[in-house]
């Protein structure tokens, strides 16, 4: 530690200066405020629901309480079974976000993997991996999607690899480009240099700096991952029940919708708030990791 | 050839126009336009909505149900299921077994034409039998015919079987559209597998595969004049949208298996509903493990109780059944040991079968295949928890557990099987002599095999009553499998349909199409 | 000659993104469960005497060796001969010449709606930072990101048949060309649906790119000169921030082709999503395969076009065309 070069350690305490306010800029980027409320929200929110901490129990049906309409006691009606619509959401977004979480960390950490490998390491893995990327790319995602099921069967880890495929090759690619440019930034060479580990170089300085575009993905793809989620539960790919979804939800609550709407709006609130969630706090994270770019 | 810019003027003109319309309440016009076009191909054609796609249009290699419904409008056979489920004419006037039941002569109906305008005849039936029996066409209903050693003709219009033991149910097997007639010539032509022809009510028009299959009148049918001009079945691959479709007049019939949305559409369209010709039931592999002990078995059949699981899966829409689920040898009581739901009962069956604390085993769904067999699942699970038995569910994708299924890779399996009113063409695959089905069936015993041929030897009315009233009580009393109940079909049609019943056979429940009429 | 050599590796490099698509694709469907004679024939495979079956695997070619499969398949494909479905009996050229076309319009009018409201809003937004034009601007981006496309295509299609007994595209489709009106009127609803996500996700690019861009310091240097305000918005901004807007315009026709199933199953319109569902349900090996290869020459197809557009609208990009 002691023979760290001044510009190096330049970097790092710059490095470290980032991540001690790094909450505090998150919170003063409108984006990032806006993230971090709903987000929070909908986490706990989501937390009760896995915990089974609803209003009702999610699947009680009630004969004298059939498609009723929003009320107090009933913030989202109840469905043609007189269960109670906000407490099945509640359900559903736990099991959404479990999907949405695992698939992601699926997609991350081996997307990440790629990326940081074919930006470190030679030409030759760095266009093996990005041919792969691209042929990933080139075949619907919905083909991977229904093979996973198909092969696996379903469940919530099933649903989460086959979501977390279509992710994979978008990291890599994301990943990859700072990656590229750190390598022949002047501290990285300088750590070359003064004879470094590959190891070294890859934790202490590479993986810092790349973390705030993997923040961002991640955001962005747990948004993605809970409509990904709710499309493949729609085509009748997503975990059978008691393990309702908000997809399975919505999906059910097309037939009732005619003549109870708000059998298909609650769910379908819930998605939207979820997903509208994430997605500001991934703007936010990238106002504050690259305040270049604004709200792209 | 139009230049690009003129394509690009129309694109943009069409955009502008529709836009225009869109908002200036134009969606109203639109859809008094596009229902009275649809009222002008409406006095003609009957389009009727449906999740399935017609897949083949072979009627020996067919396998899917509407597939069967498809051909079964094209195609005639020698006899057929009327709606109480009783053998009647069709092909074939009449018939009669001699030789102790292991010959059966046939007299065909005189004056049918194929629609090639050519007329039926006995050598038709010989060859069209004869094509599936031949390997090649790997046929699935061959199997009924598997006692027969020889089709010949005994004249223009007669047909004699020959059969190496005493087969009475041949009958049954008969009337599938498997063993459809077809003329002899196209068979030799090898047409067949591309353009059907048959003697039925209606004749092959257009297939778009995976889109919509059209049939048009036959203006030979023997059976009489049919009204509709044409008849579509278009597939639409989600409930919700053939319930919107009838709702927007689109389409004129809905053939539906969700009862939730049968529920939401209005009243002013009739609802007929039928048992269809299946049942479900959780199979059982009784050869290895805990399941091989009969008590065990019999706890589980026990602790179910059936009328929750009919109500969890289906919303009650169906009826709780045993092995045979209708028809005149229907089983009643539906369990010889538990009818209903005996929790003490069960209780002593698992004592007796030395693990009186319950035990644990796995149980395999589909919900590809049956989408409610989860619900099913679920339900059960947690009725034989409350003896002890822990069920744990697997649920699969169609192909893996069809895979599964057929290896009897499995140690229970929810399953929806085909059903007949006959015991022999429902049991004799799975626990008959030789059985094709032996594997997933599980199963075997001396016992089942001789009340099978029991069965199957004798014509009389008694004798067949007393053979099945056995078989019944030897599949339930040993708990084989644990039979569970039988749901409904929906067909939901416009008010113009008239004249339409939908059928129980669940392989012709179309038939009555000929009759129907569109006012 | 640079160009030319340019072209060629490009060429080059879409062939060898193919090969590589056919390999996995092939890998991915042998390694199911299952096989077409089981999908095909369902349980009742169990009726079938083992003389039957071995009938039918023939037929179905189950059991060939695979690299033998996987050689005659790409034989073929070199010929032009994309196969023949086995479940449908159909060639796949016919299949797919069938459904192509729906899908095809489908993502061309998506797109259309997509720009249009992509481009307005977002230029709209841009040059009134932090007004509610933004504003607006910003909630339908938002809103459109979140909203599942399912969600608003079934409560449409319940909508528009409940309350006026409308639902066009459940009558049989209809090309263009012989019924221009019904199937407009067909196309235009999923379209709209569809288009609503792409127009999202372009608002964001055109506000980001636009806002950057007038940052910059031509822009100030060209409203200094004088230029027009309209000439400026459109020949500066716009102009400046096309490349953005041209490769999120491209990532999204490119999703867009992989991505009209579910659309197309609410709106009962018969094109490629839907034919891809059928196959792998019926594990119709060469129906599944070459689909997804068309999708994917599709998507290749549209990236390399989105590179040319970028050489031509900013021509220091001509150099890093490989």
């Amino acid at each position: 530690m002691s023979d760290v070069t001044p510009e190096i350690s330049g970097a790092t305490s710059d490095q470290v200066v980032r991540h001690r306010s790094w909450f505090g800029a998150l919170w003063r980027s409108a984006n990032g405020r806006a993230g971090i409320v709903v987000v929070s929200i909908t986490l706990f929110a989501g937390v009760l629901g896995i915990l089974g901490v609803t209003p009702y129990a999610p699947d009680a049906q009630n004969p004298s309480a059939v498609l009723k309409g929003v009320s107090l006691s009933h913030l989202m009606g109840t469905d043609q079974f007189g269960r109670d619509v906000f407490s099945g959401a509640l359900q559903g977004l736990g099991v959404s976000l479990e999907i949405a979480f695992l698939s992601v960390l699926i997609a991350g950490v081996i997307g990440s993997i790629g990326g940081i490998v074919a930006g470190f390491l030679g030409k030759w893995t760095s266009s093996v991996i990005m041919r792969l990327t691209d042929m990933m790319f080139a075949i619907p995602t919905v083909l991977f999607a229904l093979a996973v099921v198909t092969a696996l069967g379903y469940g919530i880890v099933d649903s989460s690899i086959a979501i977390g495929v279509g992710w994979v090759p978008i990291y890599v690619r994301v990943v990859r480009s700072p990656v590229l440019a750190l390598r022949e930034s002047d501290f990285v060479r300088a750590g070359q240099v003064l004879g470094f580990s590959r190891r070294r170089l890859l934790w202490r300085h590479i993986l810092p700096n790349v973390a705030g575009v993997i923040a961002v993905q991640t955001s962005l793809a747990l948004a993605w991952a809970i409509l990904a989620e709710a499309g493949l539960s729609f085509l009748g790919l997503g975990p059978p029940p008691p393990t309702l979804s908000l997809g399975d939800m919505v999906n059910n609550a097309s037939s009732t919708a005619a003549v109870a709407w708000w059998t298909l709006a609650g769910p379908s609130l819930v998605i939207i708030v979820a997903v509208i969630g994430f997605n500001f706090l991934g703007d936010g994270l990238r106002d504050v990791s690259d305040p270049r770019t604004r709200t792209r | 050839m139009k230049s690009f810019t003129g394509l690009r003027g129309l694109a943009s003109a069409a955009l502008v126009m529709g836009t225009v319309g869109v908002f200036s309440g134009g969606v109203l016009d639109a859809g008094s336009a596009s229902a009275s076009t649809s009222a002008r191909v409406a006095n003609s054609t009957l389009v009727i909505g449906t999740v399935n796609s017609v897949q083949k249009i072979d009627p020996d290699v067919v396998t899917n149900f509407l597939d069967f419904e498809a051909l079964g409008l094209i195609y005639n056979t020698l006899v057929q299921q009327n709606s109480q489920l009783q053998i009647v004419p069709d092909l074939a006037t009449s018939w009669s077994f001699a030789n102790a039941n292991r010959q059966l002569t046939l007299q065909l109906r005189q004056g049918v034409k194929f629609d090639d305008g050519s007329t039926m005849t006995s050598a038709d039936v010989v060859a069209s039998l004869d094509r599936a029996l031949a390997t090649k066409t790997a046929d699935p209903s061959a199997s009924f015919l598997a006692s027969v050693t020889k089709i010949s003709a005994s004249g223009p219009n007669s047909v004699v079987l020959t059969m190496s033991h005493p087969d009475v149910s041949i009958l049954q097997g008969l009337a599938t559209v498997n063993l459809g007639i077809m003329p002899a010539a196209a068979i030799k032509a090898g047409t067949i597998a591309t353009k059907p022809d048959g003697t039925g009510p209606f004749e092959f028009s257009k297939w778009v595969p995976s889109t919509s299959f059209t049939l048009t009148a036959n203006p030979n049918y023997w059976g009489g004049k049919v009204s509709l001009g044409s008849v579509e079945l278009k597939t639409i691959p989600t409930e919700q949208s053939i319930s919107a479709a009838l709702q927007a007049g689109t389409i004129q019939m809905a053939l539906l298996s969700q009862p939730t949305v049968v529920s939401t559409i209005p009243q002013s369209y009739p609802v007929q509903h039928v048992m269809d010709l299946s049942y479900r039931a959780l199979q059982l592999q009784d050869k290895v493990g805990i399941l091989a002990n009969v008590n065990a078995r019999r706890a589980i059949a026990c602790a179910t109780d059936r009328n929750q699981i009919l109500q969890d899966s289906v919303f009650g829409d169906g009826k709780v059944v045993g092995p045979v689920p209708l028809g005149p040898y229907a089983t009643n009581p539906v369990s010889a040991i538990c009818p209903t739901p005996n929790l003490a009962q069960a209780r002593k069956y698992l004592a007796a079968s030395g693990h009186p604390s319950g035990f644990t085993f796995t149980a395999i769904t589909s919900t590809d295949l049956d989408s409610t067999s989860a619900a099913q699942a679920i339900a059960m699970q947690s009725q034989l928890a409350r003896v002890g038995i822990k069920m744990n569910i697997q649920n699969l994708a169609a192909n893996a557990y069809i895979q599964d299924w057929l290896k009897g890779k499995f140690q229970a399996a929810f399953a929806e099987n085909g059903a007949s009113p006959s015991p022999y063409v429902m049991y004799g695959r799975y626990f008959g002599k030789g059985a094709g089905l032996a594997v997933p069936a599980g199963y075997s015993s001396k016992s089942l095999q001789q009340e099978l041929l029991a069965g199957d030897v004798t014509s009389s009315a008694a004798g067949q009553t007393a053979a099945w009233k056995k078989l019944s009580n030897d599949l339930t009393g040993n708990a084989v499998w644990i039979w569970l109940f039988d749901s409904y079909d929906f067909a939901v049609m416009s008010p113009s349909v008239h004249g339409f019943t939908l059928s129980p056979v669940n392989t012709t429940q179309l038939s009555s199409l000929a009759n129907t009429t569109l006012k | 000659m640079n160009v030319v050599t340019a072209i060629v590796r490009r060429i080059l490099s879409i062939l060898v993104t193919l090969l590589g698509v056919s390999v996995i694709i092939f890998v991915i469907l042998r390694l199911l469960p299952g096989n077409a004679v089981s999908a095909s024939m369902g349980v009742s495979e169990g009726l079938l005497s083992k003389a039957q079956v071995a009938a039918l695997n023939q037929y179905y070619g189950v059991g060939q060796p695979v690299l033998e499969q996987y050689f005659s398949w790409l034989h073929a494909l070199l010929h032009g001969n994309l196969g023949v479905s086995l479940s449908q009996q159909k060639s796949v050229s016919y299949l797919v010449g069938l459904d192509l076309p729906v899908t095809l319009e489908l993502a061309f009018f998506s797109m259309v709606l997509g720009v249009l409201i992509g481009v307005g809003f977002g230029m709209w937004s841009a040059l009134h930072p932090g007004r509610w034009q933004d504003n607006i601007g910003q909630v339908v981006a938002v809103v459109g990101l979140a909203i599942p496309a399912f969600v608003l295509g079934q409560s449409l299609v319940v909508y528009m048949s409940t309350k006026f007994h409308y639902f066009p595209s459940s009558l049989t489709f209809v090309g263009f060309f012989s019924n221009p009106w019904l199937n407009f009127q067909q196309i235009i609803f999923p379209s709209i649906v569809l288009s609503l996500g792409i127009g999202a996700a372009i608002l964001r690019t055109t506000r980001g790119a636009v806002l950057e861009v007038s940052g910059l310091n031509f822009a100030r240097t060209a409203l200094g000169k004088g230029v027009s305000r309209r000439a400026f918005v459109w020949r500066h901004l716009f102009l400046n921030s096309l490349t953005a807007v041209v490769t999120m315009s491209g990532i999204q026709l490119g999703y867009l082709l992989g991505g009209t199933v579910i659309i197309e199953r609410i709106f009962v319109l018969p094109g490629m999503g839907n034919l891809l569902i059928t196959a792998i349900k019926n594990q119709d090996y060469p129906l599944v395969q070459s689909v997804t290869l068309v999708f994917a020459a599709g998507f290749v197809i549209v990236n390399m076009l989105v590179d040319l557009a970028y050489s031509l609208i900013d021509p220091r990009t001509r150099r890093r065309s490989a």
